[in-house]
């Protein structure tokens, strides 16, 4: 496999940090999970084993992130108190993306018809599929399906123009 | 795993959602670490659950959003007292409407048109609303006054309904406005609504009244008490100029 290019170690440094952000809430050891699985992910990559950089990256976070919920509870069990990350609570969006970029998307959204952002309400905040707002609206799925991707594309285009502005 | 199967089985909305599990969260995990795009969809996708998350909403719209407004600093009643003799006394009335000129308006209130829904009456809140995050303040004014009348949600629509009206430089009906704000008490709109009235009464010259609207909030805390303070303390030195 040799050598990784520095597009591809950054997007899995990125992809790596977004996993362990995901599973823990803990951005310092989401950090450090993320650096450990990249870095072993290269040495391996150096010596040519991995065939899927990918999937071998999310192996060894994955056995990281298993070896961290341990050692968490061990800790609760012996110390009979929440670990500090589960007494000061943050949210993962804190840590993954700006400000600056939650506003862009707020203004884009506001954009949007009412009609649109139920629709992403339905699917972003209650988790429900094309198929089940399809049921909960009466309407065709594959119109809902057109509408929110359709929806989606303005949001990314809509803040892609707010970020080229700001420039 | 391939992007087309992530969007097919629509994976980045199920994940954002916790709604993936075992074996399908796996797969879908192993692929995004090394996926540029699908990193990218669960940003956005994060910030949007994040976004209709109703307590961020409330958070928003009423703390989050008016706690740095809520608390004031004072300017003493015999300063106050003072100032408005030297008003009679001939004071530059000019100088006086200038410091009521508005450059900041209220921030956009996403959050409220997110949240308002089902009766008329909200529906028209939040195209008022919309109309006054998009600058057409005269829209906003109109879409706000037939929210107020059709009974929706009427302390943000009158609260917008002052800031649509004093871009519009449509004083007097500002002033009322925002007087009906207040008169709904100790609301989280209250501060933020003395500030502008007193903003509208100084563009009629009203000083006097100016200074009593801003009273309560220069005895409170933080961002807006600076504010009216600082108010407070220019029209004194307009008035003795």
């Amino acid at each position: 496999m040799g050598f990784l290019g520095a597009a591809e170690v950054q997007r899995l440094r990125s992809g790596l940090r977004l996993l362990a952000l995901k599973s823990l809430n803990d951005r310092d050891r989401a950090e450090e999970i993320a650096q450990e699985a990249l870095t072993r992910t290269l040495v391996a990559a150096r010596n040519g084993r991995p065939q899927n950089m990918g999937a071998f990256a999310y192996g060894v976070a994955r056995n990281l992130i298993r070896d961290e919920y341990r050692f968490r509870d061990r800790d609760r069990i012996l110390t009979g108190t929440p670990p500090e990350w589960q007494q000061n609570p943050t949210t993962i969006l804190d840590q993954i993306v700006s400000e600056e970029d939650r506003r862009r998307v707020r203004r884009a959204l506001s954009r949007l018809s009412r009609g649109d952002r139920e629709i992403l309400r339905l699917t972003f905040y209650e988790g429900l599929t094309s198929a089940e707002i399809a049921e909960r609206l009466g309407e065709p799925g594959p119109r809902i399906r057109k509408r929110k991707s359709r929806a989606l594309d303005r949001i990314r285009r809509v803040v892609q123009e707010m970020e080229t502005e700001s420039r | 795993m391939k992007c087309e199967e992530v969007l097919e089985r629509e994976l980045v909305e199920l994940y954002v959602a916790d709604r993936l599990h075992g074996a399908e969260k796996e797969g879908f995990e192993s692929h995004y670490v090394d996926c540029e795009q699908c990193q990218d969809a669960l940003r956005l996708g994060t910030i949007l659950r994040e976004e209709f998350d109703p307590d961020r909403i409330r958070r928003t719209s009423n703390s989050a959003r008016w706690g740095r407004w809520a608390t004031p600093v004072g300017l003493s009643a015999a300063a106050g007292l003072a100032m408005l003799l030297l008003l009679r006394d001939g004071s530059p009335e000019r100088a006086v409407r200038d410091l009521g000129r508005v450059t900041t308006l209220p921030e956009s209130p996403t959050g409220l048109i997110l949240a308002a829904e089902g009766s008329e009456g909200d529906s028209l809140l939040a195209e008022g609303l919309r109309a006054y995050e998009e600058g057409d303040h005269a829209e906003a004014a109109r879409e706000l006054t037939a929210s107020i009348r059709t009974g929706g949600d009427t302390l943000p629509a009158a609260f917008y309904l002052g800031a649509s009206l004093l871009a519009e430089n449509r004083f007097s009906e500002a002033i009322e406005a925002y007087r009906n704000v207040i008169a709904s008490g100790d609301t989280v709109y209250e501060s933020a609504s003395r500030y502008y009235l007193a903003k509208a009464l100084l563009r009629e010259g009203r000083a006097e009244e100016a200074l009593e609207s801003l009273g309560p909030v220069e005895r409170g805390a933080g961002e807006m008490s600076l504010r009216a303070s600082s108010l407070a303390d220019s029209i004194t030195k307009a008035a003795r100029r």
